[in-house]
């Protein structure tokens, strides 16, 4: 929700380890993290702080997982990869690596999804060919399921 | 014959008496013994200790009310030890405990009872740090200290529990062990 980044930010794992000259912090081990109606479940997470403020979370794991509801009046919307990276000053969420991101009933996958959660948009990439100059078919595509809306039959 | 009987009963009391006497006076011999083994050898009052780096500057403080050497736990006890260190920031640190041991021959500190670190806050650095526990070791030869006892965590941005925890006050570096739980406070 709006008022998520408002909230308390808690944080439990199996053990942490805190550099104060850079500002980072690990956490590693059965990660979880919540923060209003945000939550995060990883192997291992990366805080970046300035001073007191929080600049990037970087959550690694197989997969690690992401839940979020963005309005009241939608459900949650769920999301895994093997790194999420969240940008808090944009408010972006960054999947990679078997993307998935489910909102209402859609489905994206793919390489990298891109989620902003204040405008709710989701910009998704395959995975770029890794052998330069060479055309070769990416190796995973995109994928966008949408639902159809409950209109009823097609007349 | 009954002299003879009495002569023999007064002889048996005679020797019993005299083996308490024997028992009482050697107890007596241990307990003071024993009590003398415990008496420190040296009591010391307002004890400093100050460490210098190789280049002459003022590196660690050892400060005590008290202190006291048993030869027979081989052991000098600390009332109140405060041990002030810089880091290589020249941000200070502050370790207090109601009570310190240090082993003969040994530099390790072990820091009993309401263990307080905390980091005091310079005008290039207003980060602080606090951490609060019941047991801590401190190494003065290269100002780490490491507990196994349950740590309280408390700073700038939130607050922290942890099972244990490993501190590097020079690089400062911390690691918090078993089970960790951190709350960071409303941004």
């Amino acid at each position: 929700l709006q008022d998520d980044w408002q909230q308390e930010m808690i944080i439990q794992s199996n053990s942490a380890e805190l550099d104060r000259k850079s500002g980072m912090v690990v956490y590693e081990g059965k990660v979880q993290l919540t923060q209003g109606t945000l939550k995060i479940e990883a192997d291992r997470l990366v805080l970046m702080f300035e001073g007191k403020h929080l600049q990037q979370a970087i959550a690694n794991g197989n997969p690690a997982n992401y839940e979020q509801k963005v309005s009241k009046d939608k459900p949650v919307t769920r999301a895994s990869a093997e790194r999420i990276d969240y940008f808090a000053t944009s408010r972006e969420v960054a999947f990679t690596g078997n993307a998935e991101l489910r909102q209402d009933s859609n489905l994206f996958s793919g390489e990298v999804i891109r989620y902003n959660i204040n405008t709710e948009t989701v910009t998704a990439r395959g995975a770029e060919s890794t052998t330069p100059g060479k055309q070769e078919e990416p190796k995973q595509r995109i994928r966008v399921v949408i639902q159809p809306d409950d209109a009823g039959p097609a007349e | 014959m009954r002299k003879r009987w009495l002569l023999l009963l007064l002889a048996v009391l005679f020797a019993t008496a005299l083996l308490m006497v024997e028992r009482y006076t050697g107890e007596l011999g241990i307990s003071v013994g024993s009590v003398s083994n415990a008496e420190p050898d040296y009591y010391g009052q307002q004890l400093q200790h100050r460490r210098y780096d190789v280049s002459g500057r003022l590196q660690q403080t050892l400060l005590s009310q008290g202190s006291s050497h048993n030869p027979h736990t081989r052991q000098t006890h600390l009332e109140q030890p405060v041990i002030l260190t810089r880091d290589d920031q020249q941000q200070t640190w502050r370790v207090s405990a109601a009570d310190g041991y240090i082993g003969d021959g040994n530099s390790l500190i072990e820091l009993a009872g309401g263990v307080l670190v905390d980091s005091q806050p310079t005008r290039a650095n207003q980060q602080f740090l606090t951490i609060s526990t019941e047991r801590l070791m401190y190494s003065p030869d290269d100002t780490t200290a490491w507990s196994d006892v349950p740590v309280h965590l408390n700073s700038n941005s939130g607050n922290s529990d942890a099972g244990g925890m490993k501190l590097d006050l020079n690089r400062q570096r911390l690691e918090l062990t078993g089970k960790v739980s951190t709350r960071y406070a409303k941004p």
